[in-house]
């Protein structure tokens, strides 16, 4: 049955060495090209989703966290672009990669890049529309984000850490502290914005995302230190976050 | 704007994102460009935006390479869903994939697979056709593949099994040249044996590319279909031989791996051009069926 030989050729692919499976008659190096296929695309898929991860463990260390990986996740479907939605946690629980504590954030991070830049299209609005609301409808107005919108937080500077990769592959990172982030990433148009708010403006963003109306989220969040609604909502209008401003009378 | 739904009998090749700009500025001379379908399955963002683009100059081939039609579990059906979607948006002149298996009890291997020629894959092999051909509502072309390995039960030959497929569910075919001298060296096959058995009269699409080349553990030589280079002196040979039969056959020059940069790749599409033209002032060989 094609099915027995199928099972066994495709656990075969997964093993290091082995001698090809039976209902196959080919030498190991003959086999070994398809194994290499298989390792090599997806560990490449990999480096082309996570850049940054590559640029801060270098090059070798990167090819062994991968081909771990590789081994013990393959992909659920043939949309490559949604391969290593994972990656961050196993990285979490890598232990060689203990060393550098905020790897597996930045990994969060740019598969976040990546879905943000693969989301669905739309038109985000700017500030003015807000004019077009009587002044005794805005405490019930909600808002519809952008389908690209994600927000994250990090115990790192992962947003300096990130945009500090986008020029140079090694650049000096020993001005950050261990201060925390908090991260809008959006696509408007056609290229991803990666942001780093306040405190206060992320959990304004945050509390819009979930539902929440101006009113009710201006009364939730009055006691976080630095909040001003107004600048936090034009912030939001400015990354292009909003596409739709509903009057809920 | 270019009608769609045809592609001309001309040398066409891959679109690459990296080319995007450069094919924009220059609009080069090219028949037509082939995507791959996946590409384009995210929601939206840049890949839609350089597709529909890029539809408003040339005529597209879209090619699948995630299908898994060999597969013995049935067809993954939002896959299927996500390939018409594609088709539907598209509209391309060519919709293409392989004869091979990628994913096996829900893990997706990023390769195409080897699939043993019996009677028992035959009728899986239609069934998997019908299905693509119904769902997405038009004519496939199945290509043939490369492979490296052999199974102890066949029950036809490579060109043999093609043929009863086509005959049975009505695709057209993709002849990739490279993948039949490929597997021709890999198997000892005779290629142009092959090249003159298959039948020709159904092809839509030819392919050529280039590939890489290694040894086996007895120290002959093994072909790896790389698509990283230009197509060797040999698989340009058998392009000419299938155009002898027929030269109104748009003709593709596929490179996915070790890019070079635009011009690099136009290089090869005239080369292509070139064969095609001393085909179709060559007098055919035999009638078309």
């Amino acid at each position: 049955m094609w099915h027995d030989i199928q099972s066994g050729y495709s656990a075969a692919l997964s093993e290091a060495t082995s001698p090809p499976p039976d209902g196959i008659t080919a030498s190991t190096a003959r086999f070994n090209i398809y194994r290499n296929n298989v390792a090599v695309s997806l560990s490449d898929a990999l480096a082309e989703t996570f850049p940054v991860v590559k640029m801060l463990v270098g090059e070798e260390f990167f090819a062994g966290l991968a081909q771990v990986y590789v081994q013990q996740n393959k992909p659920t479907s043939p949309l490559l672009m949604e391969y290593g939605d994972t990656f961050s946690d196993f990285i979490q629980a890598f232990s060689p990669a203990e060393g550098i504590p905020y790897l597996s954030d930045v990994a969060t991070l740019e598969f976040a890049w990546l879905s943000a830049y693969h989301a669905a299209d739309a038109d985000p609005l700017t500030i003015d529309v807000l004019s077009s609301v009587p002044e005794d409808a805005l405490d019930a107005i909600t808002f519809k984000m952008h389908p690209s919108l994600i927000l994250m937080t990090s115990d790192w500077p992962v947003t300096s850490i990130w945009h500090a990769h986008q020029e140079q592959a090694a650049p000096d990172l020993s001005k950050l502290g261990a201060a925390p982030e908090f991260i809008l990433v959006v696509r408007p148009g056609l290229d991803v914005q990666v942001l780093g708010l306040s405190e206060a403006s992320f959990a304004f963003a945050d509390a819009l995302d979930s539902g929440m109306s101006l009113g009710a989220a201006c009364n939730a969040l009055e006691e976080i230190d630095g909040f001003d609604p107004s600048q936090h909502l034009t912030e939001l209008f400015m990354a292009g976050a909003i596409t739709e401003v509903i009057t809920n009378t | 704007m270019t009608n769609s739904r045809t592609v001309p009998c001309r040398a066409g090749a891959s679109f690459k994102a990296g080319h995007f700009a450069e094919i924009l500025e220059t609009k080069p001379d090219v028949g037509f460009f082939e995507v791959h379908a996946e590409n384009y399955m995210g929601a939206g963002g840049p890949p839609h935006a350089q597709l529909e683009r890029l539809r408003d100059d040339y005529p597209i081939s879209v090619h699948g390479v995630g299908l898994s039609i060999g597969g013995a579990d049935g067809l993954d059906t939002e896959h299927l869903d996500r390939l018409k979607r594609v088709v539907d948006r598209y509209q391309p002149a060519l919709f293409s994939e392989h004869l091979a298996w990628s994913t096996h009890q829900g893990a997706y291997l990023n390769d195409l697979l080897a699939v043993p020629y019996t009677r028992e894959t035959l009728k899986l092999v239609v069934e998997h056709i019908d299905d693509v051909q119904s769902h997405i509502g038009r004519t496939m072309l199945l290509e043939n593949p490369s492979t490296y390995i052999a199974f102890e039960e066949n029950d036809f030959d490579e060109v043999t099994f093609i043929t009863e497929v086509q005959k049975r569910t009505g695709c057209g075919l993709l002849l990739d040249v490279n993948n039949v001298y490929v597997s021709s060296v890999n198997h000892g096959w005779d290629a142009q044996k092959y090249i003159e058995q298959f039948p020709i009269s159904h092809v839509g699409e030819i392919h050529a590319a280039g590939h890489a080349t290694t040894e086996d553990e007895d120290g002959s030589t093994l072909l790896i279909d790389a698509h990283n280079g230009v197509a060797s002196d040999p698989v340009m040979a058998l392009l000419s031989q299938a155009l002898t039969h027929r030269s109104d056959i748009p003709v593709l020059i596929e490179w996915d791996n070790d890019l070079p940069d635009w011009l690099g790749l136009y290089q090869e599409v005239e080369k292509i051009s070139d064969v095609l033209r001393a085909a179709t002032n060559a007098p055919e060989m035999t009638d078309v069926a």
